[in-house]
């Protein structure tokens, strides 16, 4: 085996052991998380004109778990309930994030501080693209609660049923992104390595 | 000169080893080359390979349509394997249709539990990786089934916890269950890669053009 597929292999390992213990639903983690999710998502998410239609996301008090927030949309200006619907916060939005937190784990095991400043941007980045995920994903769940039936809402459906609805993608779409946002440091390092 | 004398020429050119063209494809692997995983081309076309078959799979057919009905048909095949393997340490299971029926728990097989999302982007990869047709198809006929295995175990382990430890249920399979998956198709996807390089350093057979760094 040669010292790259080494590194590769030592990668995957340290990845896969750190994301299964930081991605376990403990409890308490899930209360908490549950709750930041909801007061991140109505003031950082949400724009004003979100807002407007959506007033708050609310926790469910779901025995046995804690991750779901429920949407609620009003109808205005009479105030009667139009329809509501949950979110699994821990599927869009915490498990992705300790994907990117397994990775920074594992790259920093791997790679020692080299890779230090594609962390940050990866992070950065992961952020912005998370932020845009779930915009999405409430978007979808928002007109799906409406029953739009528009191309554009039907197009929307589909992009969340194979992206975001599968559970594996919650795991394998980071993945993905942190390999094409760090490509280009990989290469610029081998490229260095060889000289 | 005439086209045969060129061939003549070249042909023997390369049985003294001094092609006066050296070419990527003639290149051996170095050690501190550039994989070709991370060249352009690799998530292009995986992406290409990827997203038309997830939208395929995943469309919202209607309940009832030929298509629907092949799908519900391939996911009770699905079931069948699974309970046919949950059988061997629970006489009591009856599979019918996609539902799964134990003397203690019961699950029904559904779009997402045949883990199609890993198996796709894991031949979308292997598809994309460069490497000779033949070798890529053998890859993808190994490394599917090994998937499906995998997926399997998964839903024996999902529906001995469901029998016996019920509470953990939702977790393993909200949490570890996609983990695993996603871990088993990476390791099979560089165990396919890894074969590839041993075979192409040990018998020196030419390697695809790829994007590699110059030296």
């Amino acid at each position: 085996m040669t010292p790259g597929r080494k590194k590769l292999w030592r990668f995957v390992l340290v990845f896969i052991f750190t994301l299964a213990l930081l991605a376990w639903p403990y409890p308490f983690l899930g209360r908490a998380c549950g709750s930041v999710v909801c007061w991140g998502v109505n003031t950082w998410i949400m724009t004003a004109k979100d807002t407007s239609d959506v007033p708050s996301l609310e926790r469910d008090p779901r025995p046995g778990y804690d991750w779901y927030v429920t949407e609620v949309v009003w109808n205005r200006p009479t105030d009667s309930l139009r329809a509501k619907f949950d979110v699994d916060v821990h599927q869009t939005l915490y498990l992705p994030l300790m994907v990117f937190a397994a990775l920074m784990v594992a790259s920093r095991a791997t790679f020692g501080n080299r890779h230090f400043r594609v962390r940050l941007e990866t992070l950065g980045l992961a952020l912005l693209v998370l932020r845009a995920m779930l915009r999405f994903y409430l978007l979808e769940r928002w007109t799906d609660g409406l029953a739009h039936d528009g191309p554009f809402d039907m197009f929307l459906h589909v992009v969340q049923l194979a992206v975001a609805a599968p559970r594996g993608m919650a795991v394998a779409f980071p993945l993905i992104l942190w390999f094409l946002l760090s490509r280009k440091a990989l290469l610029a390092a081998t490229a260095a390595r060889t000289g | 000169m005439s086209r045969e004398a060129r061939h003549r020429k070249q042909r023997a050119r390369a049985a003294k080893g001094g092609s006066s063209k050296p070419t990527l494809e003639a290149q051996p692997s170095r050690p501190g080359a550039a994989s070709p995983l991370l060249g352009l081309r690799f998530p292009l076309v995986a992406a290409l390979i990827a997203v038309p078959l997830l939208a395929l799979y995943f469309y919202p057919y209607d309940d009832g349509g030929a298509i629907s009905t092949r799908i519900q048909s391939y996911l009770a095949v699905y079931a069948r394997a699974a309970g046919a393997v949950v059988g061997l340490f629970d006489s009591h299971v009856v599979v019918k249709g996609t539902t799964i029926s134990g003397s203690l728990f019961s699950m029904q097989i559904v779009k997402t539990c045949d883990a199609m999302e890993v198996n796709i982007l894991l031949l979308a990869a292997i598809a994309a990786f460069p490497m000779p047709w033949r070798r890529r198809i053998a890859s993808v006929l190994l490394a599917i089934p090994a998937l499906a295995l995998a997926n399997l175990c998964r839903l024996c382990v999902l529906y001995w916890l469901g029998a016996h430890i019920r509470d953990s249920f939702d977790r393993v399979h909200q949490t570890v269950a996609p983990i695993f998956m996603v871990a088993s198709a990476l390791v099979i996807f560089l165990l396919a890669t890894r074969t590839r390089q041993r075979k192409s350093r040990g018998s020196h057979e030419p390697l695809v053009a790829s994007e590699t760094t110059p030296s």
